[in-house]
């Protein structure tokens, strides 16, 4: 008989591979890398708390498109909120600020809240922070790793940029080509420690 | 009408006041957000030029800059812009001053974090501006193919001078404008 064990969460980005096309490209540098991690936290804990009223306010048929609308209104605030912290790291992370509505995360919470029956809000936060903890450990190792430097997410029109190394260890890992390799390396040690630690698969 | 399209219509009538209330809120961050950034650049122009005497903004949709202030430095009418650039190379924030037929008079970077490649590194906006002239290298498109265009300069220069080309066309309708004004 297959023993059941407790709710397992496997880590959306690593165990997943979901939502690495902002990861890829913005992890290259810390400050995009948190500014774009912040918004899909954001979007995510908002739509989270707000879909359990949204399925009590209104029937079947019109949650999905005011699910829809809730998130863009969010993404477009969270995008104004950005853009007058730090036009210059808002630039950076470009057009993946208001990507995030269509972030996959961002979707699954959607799909969740829109579906009576699968309301794991509590899960759909956890696995938030995870990929935003992931996200911002990602992006401050290939900045300081690939550029030798750190890119300060601090407000204002300046940028605060912390040199570390003058010449840099390992520039490849502020390529796509290096963060598709870092992201592998992470996933492969995942893996390892579920099997081997905790006894779990995952396909 | 019976009581189902009713309650139907009652419904969608409070989904679409719903979004429209998300609508105006978004609406009215953007506004007050807005008066942030004009302050904020503002006072950038006004730090750069070494003037205090600065205008209404005169408000474009361009990508690269949305708004333009025409400021008094020393009895001349210059105008001036906070203008965004950014390509692979990098991104900056600049502010340019223009005089009133259109010619540049001066530019500084008030931030810039430049990209991760490795001819990004040094200096990768000062060479934007002092290269070109009568025969500016990359002209087109095409030339950014050539192998003498390996260099990152000569692709932020093009970037540059297109942003300089609508901001100088803009100069020069504002100043025509408001010289027909006082006429």
């Amino acid at each position: 008989m297959e023993k059941k064990s407790s709710p397992f969460l496997p880590d959306l980005m690593l165990g997943s591979l979901v939502g690495l096309c902002p990861v890829i490209v913005v992890s290259g540098n810390f400050a995009s890398g948190v500014i774009v991690a912040l918004g899909i936290l954001f979007c995510t804990l908002v739509m989270s708390l707000l879909m359990p009223a949204l399925r009590s306010l209104f029937p079947e048929r019109l949650r999905a498109p005011l699910a829809f609308g809730l998130a863009a209104a969010f993404t477009a605030l969270y995008a104004v909120l950005a853009e007058a912290y730090s036009p210059l790291l808002s630039s950076l992370a470009g057009i993946f600020i208001p990507l995030t509505l269509v972030n996959c995360i961002v979707l699954a919470t959607l799909r969740r809240g829109i579906r009576t029956e699968e309301a794991t809000t509590r899960g759909v936060i956890l696995k938030s922070f995870m990929f935003f903890s992931l996200l911002i450990l990602v992006s401050a190792f290939r900045e300081i790793a690939g550029a030798g430097r750190i890119t300060l997410p601090m407000p204002g029109t300046e940028a605060h940029i912390l040199t570390l190394f003058s010449l840099p260890p390992l520039r490849l890992l502020t390529a796509p080509a290096g963060g598709f390799i870092l992201i592998g390396c992470l996933a492969a040690l995942y893996r390892f420690v579920q099997r081997r630690l905790l006894g779990r698969r995952i396909s | 009408m019976n009581k189902r399209r009713k309650d139907i219509l009652f419904e969608n009538i409070a989904a679409a006041a719903f979004l429209s209330v998300m609508a105006l809120l978004v609406a009215s961050a953007s506004f007050l957000l807005d008066n942030v950034a004009d302050r904020r650049d503002s006072s950038a122009l006004v730090k750069f030029a070494g003037s205090s005497s600065i205008g209404n903004p005169l408000l474009h949709s361009d990508s690269n800059f949305r708004r333009l202030y025409p400021i008094t430095r020393r009895g001349r009418l210059l105008y001036g812009s906070v203008v965004a650039l950014g390509d692979r190379l990098g991104q900056a924030r600049i502010a340019f001053l223009f005089a009133k037929d259109g010619s540049l008079d001066s530019a500084g970077v008030i931030g810039a974090i430049p990209g991760d490649l490795a001819f990004s590194r040094e200096g990768w906006f000062s060479e934007f501006l002092g290269k070109g002239g009568d025969f500016a290298f990359p002209m087109s498109k095409d030339d950014l193919r050539k192998a003498d265009t390996v260099s990152g300069a000569t692709e932020s220069f093009r970037l540059t001078s297109n942003v300089l080309e609508r901001l100088s066309r803009s100069v020069r309708q504002a100043a025509s404008i408001r010289d027909k004004g006082e006429d």
